[in-house]
């Protein structure tokens, strides 16, 4: 994060606020959709980020690790209050849906077209616990050191290296037997 | 998949790897963890520096943790690129909140604050003042001896901030002082722009600590996958993420020869798309730093 940005927001600047949101809601988007918990992502991004504006903020080294454990909580306390209990297949499946549709973004690396593999590791990303895909989210999507995931999912070190394993080895071997396409 | 489900649940049958060592086996899970990055293995990375089978067995393991990540990046696409502006009907009650936002901070000062901190900057003004006063015989000595040397680092300096000593040809990006002739990649040819610092790399990969974003969004942090070579430690990089098909054809391939190119530029891998790093000068600033 910018130097100062958690400052500045600390103290009310409309535009410190502006940029932090431009700079991670699509982030937060993608963290919260693969965590697999709400059935309305982008309400569970406007609730994340009015959190963090209304919210006491924590001094700037520790700002991150209280962000993303923000996030993470959000996601979860929203799939106590669902209604219906709409999978995270059927999710992934709107979502590819939304891109085929033109709805996506039209800067997205077009070449990262749909394979015959994507519906293999929809199911297997299924069939994670929320806990591992959190994981796998934090690592991919936020690109966090193994230590920041452990502290914005506040377990050990090892279970953060034990989930990113047991997960990456699963969705691999999945990819691997429905044939890697390497379509980049 | 639960918590009891450990590691060893992930792999293949330990022994299916055809290890070279007697002891522990350089099975698949031993290979993951390590391009996982979650932790060294100097034993297994010196048995491959022996063992070409045992090397390819690693590359491919690599291969495929960059055909997952492909994947993750296609079943969890990022949003369009209007999907963080403010303006957008679905955020209204967040930007009503951003819009209203109060300066509380000011607020928070009490009142014997508000009163004393004037009169202190006051006195703190006529001491500095009195003190400047008094070394100002003192300095107006010196001033002569260090005029000459001033002259000399000024020149040292000019020089400095251009790096090797060959003027630059090429294209210039703002703020960025070329050392050498050189082309840079097309903007419009990636979706991430961003000017980072490189850290230490291991086990394969090297992470940037982004200081501005150019184009597009990134996180605080961007892990890259080192293709041969890493980027320098501490130094400041312009890092071009996420290739965008058909755009920027004249830019040079980041799949052609080696890790680093003729142009300079290091490639990398990123999300399992190429990524391309090109070095800054050690003492640029990044707000002064523009693509066009």
């Amino acid at each position: 994060m910018p130097g100062g940005l958690a400052a500045r927001m600390g103290r009310a600047q409309p535009e410190a606020r502006a940029e932090f949101f431009r700079r991670y809601a699509p982030q937060v988007r993608r963290i919260l959709f693969l965590q697999g918990l709400c059935d309305e992502v982008d309400d569970a991004v406007q609730e994340v980020f009015i959190k963090v504006f209304r919210a006491d903020l924590p001094a700037e080294e520790r700002f991150l690790a209280w962000f993303y454990r923000l996030i993470l909580n959000t996601g979860r306390d929203q799939g106590r209050r669902r209604k219906t209990r709409r999978g995270l297949v059927e999710r992934l499946e709107q979502l590819a849906a939304e891109r085929s549709a033109g709805t996506a973004s039209p800067s997205m690396d077009p070449a990262q077209h749909a394979t015959a593999a994507d519906p293999a590791l929809r199911a297997a990303l299924d069939q994670l616990t929320p806990d591992f895909r959190e994981t796998v989210a934090l690592r991919f999507f936020a690109d966090l050191s193994l230590e920041s995931i452990a502290a914005a999912q506040d377990v050990p070190l090892g279970t953060v290296k034990s989930r990113l394993h047991t997960a990456l080895a699963r969705l691999r071997q999945v990819l691997t037997e429905a044939g890697y396409d390497r379509e980049i | 998949m639960t918590e009891r489900d450990d590691i060893h649940s992930g792999g293949r049958p330990a022994g299916n790897g055809g290890s070279l060592d007697r002891g522990r086996p350089f099975d698949d899970d031993r290979l993951l963890h390590l391009v996982l990055g979650l932790g060294t293995d100097p034993e297994l990375e010196a048995a491959a520096q022996r063992d070409p089978e045992l090397r390819r067995r690693l590359s491919a393991m690599r291969e495929e943790m960059t055909g997952v990540a492909a994947g993750l990046e296609r079943v969890v696409p990022p949003p369009p690129d209007h999907y963080s502006d403010l303006d957008d009907p679905r955020w209204g009650e967040l930007r009503e909140l951003v819009a209203q936002a109060p300066r509380v901070a000011a607020r928070r000062r009490p009142r014997w604050l508000r009163v004393l901190a004037p009169a202190v900057a006051i006195a703190l003004v006529l001491v500095a003042g009195i003190v400047g006063v008094q070394q100002l015989g003192v300095e107006r000595t010196a001033d002569e001896a260090l005029t000459t040397g001033v002259a000399e680092k000024a020149n040292e300096g000019e020089q400095g901030s251009f790096g090797a000593a060959e003027s630059a040809g090429g294209p210039v990006v703002d703020g960025v002082a070329p050392s050498r002739e050189r082309t840079l990649p097309d903007p419009k040819g990636f979706q991430t722009i961003v000017v980072a610092r490189a850290l230490t790399p291991a086990s394969g990969r090297q992470e940037f600590a982004v200081e501005r974003v150019l184009k597009g969004s990134a996180p605080e942090t961007i892990t890259l996958s080192v293709v041969l070579q890493p980027a320098l430690p501490d130094l400041l990089h312009l890092l071009f993420l996420l290739p965008v098909e058909g755009a920027g054809d004249d830019a040079p391939s980041p799949l052609a020869g080696a890790g680093k190119d003729a142009t300079g530029l290091l490639h990398f891998t990123y999300r399992g798309a190429p990524a391309l790093a090109e070095p800054l000068s050690k003492d640029i600033d990044p707000t002064d730093v523009t693509v066009e």
